[in-house]
């Protein structure tokens, strides 16, 4: 509660104290001297985090220092296995506060239950944290920092600003993309002029970010809240249709979120890493995975999959190096046993994959395809959207034992319905990461998107979900 | 100021203002559409967009007829259960005069806003807190409260007050709502000076009490705006009371402990009044309230003698 308190009090994207936030850093921006730009976007920075508990900056400054000083002492350092020490100091700071942070609840409550089983009382204390805002995000991010230092991609930043700044970042500093440091800082060393085109061009990606936030994730939100939190009086038709919308919303409110970080980025001149490539129209799981979250998905790949050994050893090691990283996956969303749940879901899709392509058995044609893979990524949903697993169990079981019935449907979800195939429609004709719209073309895409957001936009400032995370 | 306001920008400022003369037309006449069809008792614009709900005629009617007068001993402030359990006539019969500008769900961000609008027409001022409304937004109250004012002003300063782009842009439908919306909640002789009247019971209905759980966030935001109402009556040296109307007593809230706690710890802070009726009194649940949770006619007149007697301990007036 208290954690949501401070989100509200944040500075949301979907929230006007950003939009002035953004049009003043905009504007100081293209009026200051190239050599303290670094400082005022840092400063920027700083003061958006500092929207939420502003204390908690003070665990980024450690962060920082750590990552900054470890960083160099890797590149400097010949001898590999003290270059490991180095790299392996960094990641035990930043994973302790993570840990702290994110899951000492956790651990402590399933401690407390193991100790349960054989009648012995945990001593260690229940302590009430406030999970610092996009932590999983910018520890992540802090830590690719070095994983390149080490692996030689890039060179350790001598200037403790511009370190400070690629961590910071306000744009992706709270839930992504988790940008690797070779995209980045060369950009904030690099001067950048004020242009028309690209400031434009960000725009399209902002007001399409929006839409997906506040048409269609808001509005799905409204008609689907209700039937999760009193899932047990739901019909089953209302329940699957509240987790294939679910599915919907996820997608809108986390694309949008990262729609609304690139464009604001790109307007200032500093391009971040697509997140998100149409993953609904993805044939298969692993596909899915190359498109959804693609920051993340690329972190374990990059950072665990490959130096575990991938797909080239053994299959059994294959296959344990795909529950490694779907199961980090997972906790990295929560501290929860659903999100491991989903993990583990996940990892089991990619195992049936794997024996169905290997087969070459007709159930490819069923399983391969967009549809299947939007369902089978819905049903692993669940899990995600629950409080508890014993929720998602009974989702399940309702799902299959309840009555069906079409009375729920109103005129709110025909148009949602309609809000969702235009949004298909868009997503399958535009490339708005690629492509800037022009013309005739841009004209008329930024007017009908403003006009659906103000129109049909439900702007109760609702937080965005993968900001819990 | 070195390439942001070259002659480029010079250039794009006849394509921006085209552009924005095309969006504020389209937005003006599709408004302008939805705003003049309805289906259902409903306008076209409030089927698309839930969050618009207006009750114009009760805070037309509050607004327009507070203006004819000057000052009260009492003006109360809060949501529908203001407006449906004070009831001035009976305080006026006890030589108090007072006034209720009580409207739909109005939460203490609201009420901030019309108290400093309303601040010099009484030395007391009576807020009602009930936990349901201290857990919303503020925004369906905003709807309500436009509809019915005219004061630009006041508006704008609620608008913003939300950090709500809507309620912002709902401005732009207001010449549209005061010319077009037809709405006829409330009648004449149901209303006395910012009461609505009903002698309705649910006597023969049947009523699902559900288990309601409050939201927290919102009502940690609401108590921000209670600080400042708090606030603003020190500074002003106004007198201000909390009062938790009657509800029935088979309304149960999961949370109702965050929510009593914080109230109290706030009003201890603050030296203030806290008039907890919520579930202590002795009223029927069929026969003095029209719904699940406001007071009837009946239920109002036990409730305010009860109240009136509170208010005299609390020495508030020196007329008898």
């Amino acid at each position: 509660m208290i954690t949501s308190f401070f989100y509200h009090c944040s500075m949301l994207f979907n929230s006007l104290n950003f939009i002035y936030f953004f049009i003043v850093v905009l504007l100081l921006y293209f009026s200051v001297p190239h050599k303290w730009r670094w400082l005022l976007l840092l400063s920027a920075s700083c003061y958006f985090y500092m929207f939420f508990i502003p204390v908690y900056i003070l665990i980024l400054f450690f962060t920082i220092i750590i990552d900054y000083y470890a960083g160099i002492w890797i590149e400097q350092e010949k001898n590999q296995r003290r270059k490991k020490t180095f790299l392996a100091l960094s990641i035990i700071a930043n994973v302790s506060i993570l840990v702290f942070f994110k899951y000492y609840s956790f651990l402590n409550d399933n401690l407390s239950a193991l100790l349960g089983l054989v009648n012995v009382e945990n001593k260690v204390p229940y302590l009430n944290i406030i999970l610092p805002v996009g932590l999983s995000f910018h520890t992540f991010q802090a830590m690719s920092y070095n994983f390149e230092i080490y692996r030689g991609k890039q060179k350790a930043e001598r200037h403790l600003g511009y370190y400070a700044l690629f961590v910071l970042y306000f744009p992706q500093l709270v839930a992504g993309p988790i940008e690797r440091p070779q995209n980045v800082i060369h950009q904030f060393h690099r001067k950048h002029q004020w242009k028309w085109q690209r400031c434009l061009h960000g725009l399209q990606l902002i007001v399409y970010g929006f839409f997906k936030k506040v048409v269609i994730a808001d509005r799905i939100a409204l008609l689907i809240n209700p039937v999760f939190n009193n899932y047990t009086n739901a019909s089953a038709t209302e329940l699957i249709s509240a987790i294939l919308l679910f599915s919907v919303q996820i997608f809108c409110d986390f694309s949008g979120y990262s729609d609304i970080a690139i464009g604001s980025s790109k307007i200032l001149g500093i391009e971040l890493m697509k997140n998100f490539d149409k993953p609904y129209f993805a044939s298969s799981i692993s596909s899915f995975w190359r498109k959804w979250h693609i920051s993340l998905s690329t972190w374990f790949r990059d950072y665990i999959y490959i130096p575990l050994g991938g797909s080239k050893t053994s299959t059994l090691f294959h296959y344990r190096n795909l529950f490694v990283i779907f199961l980090l996956s997972g906790i990295w969303h929560g501290a929860n046993w659903t999100f491991v749940i989903w993990g583990a879901i996940h990892a089991f899709y990619i195992l049936i994959e794997i024996q169905i392509n290997r087969s070459n058995s007709s159930l490819k044609k069923i399983f391969i395809n967009p549809i299947s893979t939007f369902l089978l990524v819905s049903l692993a949903w669940i899990f995600f959207r629950s409080p508890s697993t014993h929720d998602a169990l009974n989702i399940v079981h309702h799902c299959a034992t309840s009555s069906f019935s079409l009375s729920f449907i109103n005129s709110n979800y025909i148009i949602t319905i309609a809000l969702i195939l235009l949004l298909a429609a868009s997503e399958k004709k535009l490339n708005l990461y690629e492509t800037k719209l022009n013309g005739s073309k841009e004209f008329v895409f930024l007017l009908l998107t403003l006009l659906f957001i103000s129109i049909l936009g439900i702007s109760e400032n609702e937080q965005f979900i993968y900001f819990q995370f | 100021m070195n390439n942001l306001f070259t002659s480029s920008f010079k250039k794009k400022g006849l394509k921006i203002f085209f552009f924005c003369a095309s969006y504020l037309l389209c937005f003006l006449g599709i408004s302008y559409v939805l705003i003049n069809n309805s289906s259902n008792n409903q306008t076209w614009l409030e089927t698309i967009q839930p969050k618009y709900t207006f009750n114009r005629n009760l805070s037309e009617k509050t607004f327009s007829t507070i203006s004819n007068y000057k000052k009260f001993d009492i003006v109360f402030l809060g949501s529908s259960h203001c407006y449906r359990s004070f009831d001035p006539a009976f305080f006026e019969k006890n030589k108090i005069t007072a006034y209720n500008l009580g409207s739909s769900s109005q939460t203490p961000l609201n009420s901030y806003f019309l108290l400093k609008k309303y601040i010099d027409y009484s030395n007391t001022f009576i807020l009602e807190v009930y936990p349901i409304t201290i857990a919303l937004s503020g925004y369906e109250a905003y709807v309500n409260q436009y509809v019915g004012s005219n004061d630009y002003w006041f508006l704008t300063q609620s608008s913003f007050a939300l950090n709500d782009a809507q309620a912002i842009q709902a401005l732009l439908f207001k010449p549209f709502i005061n010319h077009y919306l037809k709405d006829s909640y409330l009648n004449d002789s149901c209303f006395y000076k910012g009461y609505a009247y009903t002698s309705d019971s649910i006597k023969n209905k049947n009523v699902n009490y559900d288990t309601i759980t409050l939201n927290e966030e919102k009502i940690e935001i609401q108590f921000k705006y209670l600080e400042k109402i708090a606030q603003l009556c020190a500074e002003k040296n106004k007198k201000l009371l909390l009062v938790y109307a009657p509800i029935p007593k088979e309304i149960v809230f999961k949370n109702e402990e965050f929510y009593t706690i914080k109230m109290k710890s706030f009003c201890t802070e603050h030296h203030l009044t806290f008039l907890n009726y919520g579930k202590n009194h002795w009223l029927n649940s069929k026969t003095n309230f029209i719904d699940g949770d406001h007071l009837n006619a009946g239920g109002v007149s036990i409730f305010n003698e009860m109240l009136l007697i509170d208010l005299k301990k609390q020495k508030l007036f020196t007329s008898p």
